[in-house]
């Protein structure tokens, strides 16, 4: 076996050793109760479908706000929109939790609660990716519907609806499959009446220790959220670099409605950060794990990132084989409490080893997305010049150390940089696989299950300092390696 | 002659169906069709970007066919050119001398020669991205012969300039392929590549060689 094929494997066995580890150690003896596991598929179901449908509705709104701004110096704004619509994607669902927590009082726990939200953090992706297709799918009709007089109610239903509805049905199933497997969200905002298959398994574990009934819940969701992604399959875009007039389509409601949504969201978060700094006093109490915490944080914000830009050159080392490729377009991360609770039962976790168990399993929960969110993309960008390269009779440690990484390390550097600062904003991995507070984002969940929002807002700010520098590092880190490579 | 064989494969809706066809050991042989006669697959296939089973290309009695694609040590143009973007103009020629590990001295003899021919002095020291269409289509050409080929296979490797750049651009391979002395494959669907270039003309459509004719 070649060399390459032998790293191809390992990456794969990385990615599915959760599953085999529980699967080796633990006998499926019992089977969970049908009105336990009925219900909990229940509220992740119903948390999903309502999750993906508000999304893709609100989405669809904001796309069409988006799209009036098309040409000239307006594209600017668009990208400022843009950036707008991600931000509370991009950001770890802390920031959005805590910012629904605030402004929204009393907040409804529950199948309500996780599905606004999901709703929160999702529409704007899906109005950035909507927009996009509008534009490469339908922007010539869109102007010969306009030159010809046609309504827009018209166009919507006659041309928009029959072209879109596959796109829009693969953004709906895009959504679903996230919000199904999310664990952080309902975790936090599902109370006890909204507790998902993922809080179940998370359940099942950590109070019950029936590791038997948690494997079958987990490889349970995994096989549905697995179904689910073979449907969402993603459709072949058609790329025009055209600037298209879609006047017929425009509809300025859709950036109020983004704005207005966005304004309250940031003013949940700085109401709770005059009520935290209002009780200043009680942080003298958490001065000294704050300082540790913070360096925690830091610590597997950045051994996130270099896990992330060195996995991402991996899966670049071994580009482009059809299997491979494949294999990562079908993979789903699998449950995070499964994952984690792999890496528990592994070996010792006192001392230092949280520290190393944690990064570890978010890097396998994350690469998924970051491969999904465009590396593909950047690596098939790139197989012309493999080609060539290869013909030309360069081997491939030629090709990656000369053609590639200077192309790519800084592009592997910045989705390394936001897998660390979503790993410094995560809770769920660090709950799992550490007994005690580790880090900021940890302290913050803590005292947002202990109702002090307002400190938990303003500790919260600290987090942005730590992801900051996370992502600065990666993005040195990208720099650095680029330009020694060639 | 160099002589390819067997070159069968099928797309599920469309064939390469090439029993036998003859590629000569000197000068240009012209694979010419209209678009979606398949020269950009055999192109491919001979390259070995596509795998045929019982292919044979036999050159210089070696099966080029059996041979690992950068052992087969191809001089190739692709009607993307896909140059490395990071790279200067003389990096990316040096690229394929140092892939074929050809000594850094004899490399730099050939790069300054085909510097001359291919009046690429203005430009050498300058990235790739910056080149205008013609400049970027030289430092391809060099980029291919530069690392000693057997063989050099054009692709379409016109198409992407207007015509005034096109008749220049032709006159300078005809300049280059004949000081080289190196056999060449181009691969084109415009009748005036035949006309300046050809010394051998097969005409593909739907998959099959359906004439061959030598130009004298």
């Amino acid at each position: 076996m070649s060399p390459r094929n032998l790293i191809r494997f390992a990456l794969l066995f990385y990615l599915v050793f959760p599953f085999i580890f529980l699967l080796s150690h633990f006998r499926i003896t019992n089977w969970p109760e049908w009105s336990e596991l009925f219900w909990a598929f229940k509220n992740s179901f119903l948390q999903a479908f309502f999750s993906a449908f508000f999304s893709l509705v609100l989405g669809t709104w904001v796309a069409l706000g988006l799209i009036c701004f098309t040409d000239g110096f307006r594209r600017h704004y668009r990208m400022i929109l843009e950036v707008l619509c991600l931000v509370p994607n991009f950001l770890p669902p802390l920031f959005t939790l805590l910012s629904i927590l605030n402004f929204i009082d009393p907040f409804p726990m529950g199948i309500a609660g996780i599905t606004i939200a999901h709703t929160i953090i999702n529409f704007g992706l899906v109005a950035v990716m909507l927009a996009g297709i509008i534009e490469n799918k339908i922007g010539n009709l869109a102007e010969l519907a306009y030159i010809e007089g046609a309504s827009r109610w018209q166009f919507l239903r006659q041309v928009f609806l029959p072209i879109l509805k596959h796109d829009l049905f693969l953004l709906f199933l895009f959504v679903f499959a996230v919000c199904f497997g999310s664990f952080a969200v309902p975790l936090i905002v599902g109370g006890g009446k909204g507790t998902t298959m993922e809080v179940l398994i998370y359940e099942k574990i950590r109070l019950s220790s029936n590791w038997s009934e948690a494997v079958v819940l987990a490889v349970i969701q995994s096989v549905f959220i697995f179904g689910v992604s073979l449907l969402a399959k993603r459709g072949k875009a058609i790329n025009s670099d055209r600037i298209v007039n879609l006047r017929i389509l425009r509809m300025f409601s859709g950036v109020g409605i983004l704005l207005l949504i966005m304004t309250f969201g940031f003013l949940g978060y700085a109401q709770g950060v005059v009520e935290g700094f209002r009780q200043i006093s009680a942080f003298y109490e958490l001065q000294s794990p704050l300082i540790w915490n913070f360096f925690g944080s830091l610590l597997i914000g950045t051994f996130v990132g270099l896990l992330s830009y060195g996995s991402l050159l991996v899966i670049a080392y071994c580009w482009p084989k059809a299997w491979f490729e494949k294999f990562l377009s079908g993979y789903m991360a699998p449950s995070t409490a499964l994952c984690c609770f792999a890496f528990l039962i592994m070996g010792t976790n006192e001392s230092f080893w949280p520290f190393i168990k944690i990064p570890l399993a978010f890097n396998l929960l994350c690469l998924a997305s970051l491969y999904r969110m465009g590396w593909d993309g950047t690596l098939r960008s790139l197989e012309g010049q493999i080609s060539i390269a290869k013909t030309l009779g360069a081997e491939t440690s030629q090709i990656f150390k000369e053609v590639l990484l200077p192309q790519i390390s800084n592009r592997a550097a910045l989705f390394a940089g936001v897998a660390a600062v979503w790993a410094c904003g995560d809770y769920s991995v660090s709950r799992i696989l550490a007994h005690r507070d580790l880090s900021l984002a940890m302290m913050t969940e803590t005292l947002m299950s202990s109702y002090r929002l307002g400190m938990a807002t303003v500790l919260s700010l600290s987090l942005i300092v730590c992801g900051v520098v996370c992502f600065f590092v990666m993005i040195g880190v990208g720099r650095v390696f680029g330009r020694k490579s060639f | 002659m160099s002589l390819v064989e067997n070159l069968f494969k099928n797309y599920g809706d469309f064939k390469i169906d090439i029993p036998s066809w003859e590629i000569l050991d000197e000068g240009v042989t012209v694979l010419w069709g209209p678009s979606g006669s398949g020269k950009t697959s055999v192109f491919r296939l001979l390259v070995g970007l596509e795998k045929a089973s019982n292919f044979k290309w036999i050159f210089l009695n070696h099966d080029l066919a059996k041979m690992a694609v950068p052992q087969r040590r191809l001089g190739v143009v692709f009607q993307t050119l896909d140059l490395f973007p990071h790279m200067t103009a003389e990096a990316n020629i040096l690229f394929a001398a140092k892939a074929r590990e050809i000594p850094m001295e004899q490399a730099y003899d050939k790069l300054r020669e085909l510097t001359q021919v291919l009046q690429m002095q203005s430009f050498l020291d300058r990235p790739v991205r910056v080149l205008s269409g013609g400049e970027r289509q030289r430092v391809a050409i060099a980029r291919a012969l530069s690392g000693d080929p057997r063989v050099l296979l054009l692709d379409e490797p016109f198409s992407a300039l207007d015509q005034e750049l096109r008749q220049e651009s032709r006159a300078l391979i005809k300049r280059v392929i004949e000081k080289e002395k190196i056999p060449t494959l181009l691969v084109t669907h415009d009748p005036l590549d035949v006309e300046v270039l050809a010394n051998k003309v097969s005409t593909i459509k739907h998959g099959q060689i359906v004439e061959d004719r030598i130009i004298k």
